[in-house]
């Protein structure tokens, strides 16, 4: 564990060092690809698919945000989602977890399937769905407990852990693997929103990670985060990848580049419905687009 | 909050005719302040005044005795237990069934032209005339249901009222909880109950006992409709518990009214007693509320830090 | 040491596909409370929205089965509490009690809306928080007293100066003297609501009006008002309806006289008090007890009638700031 800390810790000064912040420059995002990819070699195809997209479509009563994606999502692998605001991001990924259920109005149609099941199914659980897929949002929202019953919420509910000690190993472990458990372990006591933007996000990070979910999903995790904060978050993705397969929408080109082994681009046109434009590997996506659109879009050329 | 931009600095250097305006402006801003002493002497004077006539009244005997000569000696025992009893039937009425509506409203029940509806109705139902309770306690509990005219029916009108209070209260109260940290909780494969009684409950619940609380107050002070349903003036009855159905009610406020009104011969004095002792009950729930809600204002500003 | 056991082997990822199929335990249990949610909800619905129709239901009675002429309730100019079974002997007409409520409510509206406004201002935007938050919940402890408790000290305090400087209505007792009683009652309503109202008013707004070269009172008077005027007008509506519904001051000290009132200085009773005054000795098969439900449920829709009219125009300032 210490080993692959410092590696990663390596690997974020380097990515950091040889790219500007801004989103949207061309040149930059190549460059980091080709930074990202010498630093860790990224696996561009796996044969075992996690999500399997058919001709998944989202209406929002009348208005239909997301139109027509089929696309395959590998396990354990990063796959980014980008595009512009309004594209259909988020609403793509509250379908992996079904959250869009809890939204009035809202419709799904084709499938999505694990194994050959459709999870949008009449036979399958939406609460048992999320959690097996979880969940981490755009800002941060720990529960308004102490930071260990922050982690201790969901097992307990779900009735994970035997006994304390267990629910206490559970906790550390959590916390451990969200990177958090040095900055916290003197302070489990004390309210989960007493710690900074960034230690609340991976206190979240830590929540999820503590009812063993095997997808993990994340909007915009670190849009409401400083820099350092993200760069944080950055490496845990990566070390989380080696055990889950996750998926990340992101406004950030530069953080698709580093953390992503595959990229999908969604783009909406004037009716307001989002489309898949590509979908490759990260690095290929990022030197190689195939499409035009995307091409204008991570050169900054695009709204 | 008053100092913003601009007025600090602009008394600095005030041209002459700039003069005249802020000569207005102190007129303007000394009659908001005399109004608002205006409004809030009435406070004072109703509180002094029951408390100066009143205390000499307040003794051992007038509030652990029942009456004697028609009420005229003794004390209002009997009427401050089955005040109690009102009051405890009137929260065991209303509390499940007012926590439970606002939680099927506002967590259950889907947004659409109906709901927008029964919202409506129910928000306004708390801005009904108290004396539009009654005629309904009256017509619903005694009419049609052909209840006699006892202390629980009493307690099931008031009960009502304090429904339609607590019903919007702990909705707004529910509803103030974030809608991230229900997400946050859902998105952990927690069930929406689950999440409801461990997440969204709990931190509403201080708002709801808010509610509570100043529900209470306002049956315990209310009059108008006890008189529509009927009650007693202060009586020697059995107080074990089935008095709830067993006997008519006594309350202080009617007991208040009812000395008012036709006690000719009753002590002035006594009259004031009964008027501090309603006073005191009344305050105590109003003055916890606006503690709680005072708390949680605390609470809702450190967490914002 | 590994990061949570995820699935990592075939038999693992089978039991994905497997456990999000399977249902829940407890799911059964959790189905039972939240039938019982729904129940509750609706019943409580059902019973609240079930008052307008029973109040209805047993008012109408006096016209549809006991055949009292419906001109002649909305018409006749006395209300006699009578409690009688002879449709030629029973009196009653609302025009009164509807007369006596108007005076009661203009008088009531004439005190507490200046009031109410001006101390709104003055909380809202000149006071500094802590003397905020002491007056805010001064008005609140106003608004708790029992109103009974107002009538009763009123009682004492008002009806002997008004009789002795004025001589106003039944020694001392008339709509003015429960107007001015009534006035502090709604003023509390007015305060809050109206307090909301400021309150809601972007910063941004203030600032532009300072930065425009705005002196404090030209910015609340050109500015902040108008900005929300129709949370201000809401709360005029509120602490009317409030007004209409206010019961024991009225009972106590408006004089009771049952006639149309001419003048808001004559003893007088309103409709709340006719209820209050009458349903006593209103035995099940007289008139004049299904003559009080009505009075009631044309009470009842003046009150809704004017919070849902506030309510929406509280929603239309709610949507006008909403970002
Ligand atoms: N709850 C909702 N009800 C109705 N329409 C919605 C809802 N949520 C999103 N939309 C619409 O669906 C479309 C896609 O929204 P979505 O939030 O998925 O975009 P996004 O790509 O995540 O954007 P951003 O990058 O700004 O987060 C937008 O047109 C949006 O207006
Ligand atoms: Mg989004």
């Amino acid at each position: 564990m210490t080993n692959e800390t410092t590696t990663t810790t390596e690997t974020g000064a380097e990515t950091n060092l040889s790219t500007g912040r801004m989103a949207g420059g061309g040149v930059d995002v190549k460059a980091t690809v080709a930074a990202a990819a010498a630093a860790s070699p990224k696996k561009t195809s796996t044969d075992q698919v996690a999500l399997s997209l058919n001709n998944v479509g989202v209406w929002y009563g009348q208005h239909e945000a997301v139109q027509g994606v089929s696309f395959d999502i590998y396990q354990r692998a990063t796959t980014a989602l980008i595009g512009p605001s309004g594209c259909g991001k988020s609403t793509l990924l509250r379908c992996f977890n079904r959250m869009n259920d809890l939204i009035p109005g809202t419709r799904v149609t084709g499938t999505i399937s694990v194994e050959g099941v459709d999870i949008m199914g009449k036979d399958v659980d939406a609460v048992q769905l999320r959690r097996h897929v979880g969940m981490v949002f755009q800002k941060p929202n720990p529960f308004p407990m102490s930071i260990k019953e922050n982690i201790a919420f969901g097992p307990k509910r779900l009735g994970l852990a035997k006994s304390k000690s267990q629910m206490d190993d559970l906790i550390e472990e959590s916390l451990r693997d969200a990177a958090l458990w040095d900055e916290v372990k003197d302070k489990l006591d004390e309210p989960g929103t007493s710690l900074s933007g960034g230690q609340q996000q991976r206190l979240c990070i830590a929540r999820v990670l503590a009812v063993k979910p095997d997808i993990i999903l994340m909007d915009e995790p670190c849009s409401a985060l400083d820099p350092i904060a993200t760069l944080k978050i950055e490496d845990l993705m990566r070390t989380l990848a080696k055990d889950y397969t996750i998926v990340v929408v992101t406004h950030n080109m530069q953080q698709a580049a580093r953390v992503s082994d595959w990229t999908a681009f969604l783009l909406a046109g004037e009716e307001r419905t989002g489309r898949l434009i590509e979908y490759s590997p990260t690095e290929q996506l990022f030197t190689t687009p195939r499409d035009k659109r995307t091409e204008d879009y991570i050169t900054g050329r695009f709204g | 909050m008053s100092a913003l931009p601009g007025t600090s600095s602009s008394w600095l250097r005030t041209p002459p005719e700039g003069k005249r305006k802020n000569f207005y402006q102190n007129v303007v801003f000394g009659l908001t302040i005399l109004a608002t002493i205006v409004v809030l002497t009435p406070i004072v004077i109703v509180a002094g005044y029951v408390v100066r006539e009143g205390l000499s009244a307040i003794t051992l005997e007038f509030l652990t005795e029942g009456p004697r000569r028609d009420g005229a000696e003794g004390g209002i025992w009997p009427v401050i237990v089955l005040t109690g009893y009102t009051l405890i039937l009137v929260v065991v009425m209303a509390v499940p069934f007012g926590v439970g509506s606002a939680v099927f409203l506002s967590e259950y029940a889907r947004p659409g032209r109906l709901l927008r509806l029964i919202n409506l109705t129910i928000i306004n139902l708390a801005g009904v005339p108290s004396i539009v309770y009654g005629l309904f306690g009256a017509a619903f509990f005694l009419d049609i249901l052909g209840g006699e005219k006892s202390l629980w029916v009493v307690s099931a009108t008031l009960a009502l009222q304090a429904l339609a209070i607590i019903i919007t209260s702990a909705r707004e109260s529910l509803l103030s909880v974030t809608r991230g940290i229900r997400e946050g909780s859902l998105a952990l494969g927690v069930s929406k109950l689950r999440t409801t009684f461990f997440i969204t409950l709990p931190q509403a619940l201080p708002g709801i006992i808010t509610g509570v609380l100043l529900a209470i107050s306002r049956a315990a002070g209310e009059t108008a409709p006890v008189i529509v349903v009927g009650a007693i003036l202060a009586k020697n009855v059995s107080l074990n518990p089935s008095a709830v159905i067993n006997e008519r009610a006594q309350v202080l406020s009617f007991e208040l009214y009812g000395r008012i009104t036709e006690g000719i011969g009753y002590p002035e004095e006594r009259k004031w007693g009964i008027a501090l002792v309603l006073l005191t009950v009344v305050l105590i729930f109003n003055l916890s509320a606006l503690f709680l809600r005072w708390r949680i204002s605390q609470l809702g500003s450190v967490r914002r830090n | 040491m590994a990061a949570a056991q995820p699935a990592t082997d075939e038999v693992a990822r089978r039991s994905l596909s497997e456990s999000v199929r399977r249902r829940r335990s407890g799911a059964a249990w959790e189905g039972v409370v939240e039938a019982t949610i729904y129940a509750t909800g609706l019943f409580t619905i059902v019973l609240l929205v079930g008052i307008l129709f029973l109040l209805g239901q047993q008012g109408l009675r006096l016209f549809f089965e006991m055949d009292y002429p419906i001109g002649k309730f909305f018409t006749f100019g006395n209300a006699i509490t009578d409690n009688t079974t002879d449709i030629e002997k029973f009196r009653f007409g609302i025009l009164a009690p509807l007369i006596a409520t108007m005076w009661v409510t203009l008088v009531t509206l004439i005190i507490a809306v200046p009031l109410g406004l001006a101390t709104a201002v003055y909380i809202s935007e000149l006071a500094p928080p802590r003397v905020r938050l002491l007056i805010k919940s001064a008005a609140e402890l106003l608004a708790g007293v029992p109103t009974v408790l107002f009538g009763f000290v009123g009682l004492f305090l008002l009806v002997p100066f008004v009789r002795d400087q004025f001589g106003w209505g039944a020694g001392g007792m008339s709509g003015m003297t429960a107007g001015i009683v009534v006035a502090f009652i709604a003023v509390p309503l007015i305060i809050s609501i109206a307090d909301d109202a400021l309150q809601a008013v972007p910063l941004d707004f203030k600032e532009n009006a300072y930065a425009l070269g705005c002196n404090k009172l030209q910015a609340i008077w050109f500015v902040i008002i108008p900005a929300a005027i129709s949370g201000i007008t809401a709360a005029v509506m509120l602490g009317m309806a409030r007004a209409i519904g206010e019961t024991m001051t009225v009972l106590i000290l408006a004089g009771g006289n049952s006639s149309i009132p001419e003048a808001p200085t004559e003893s007088m009773r309103t409709m709340t008090a006719t209820i209050a005054s009458g349903f006593g000795n209103a035995s099940a098969y007289s008139l004049l007890r299904p003559a009080l439900f009505m009075t009631g449920a044309v009470l009842f829709l003046i009150t809704l009638f004017t919070t849902v009219l506030a309510d929406l125009v509280l929603d239309k300032q709610r949507k006008k700031f909403a970002r």
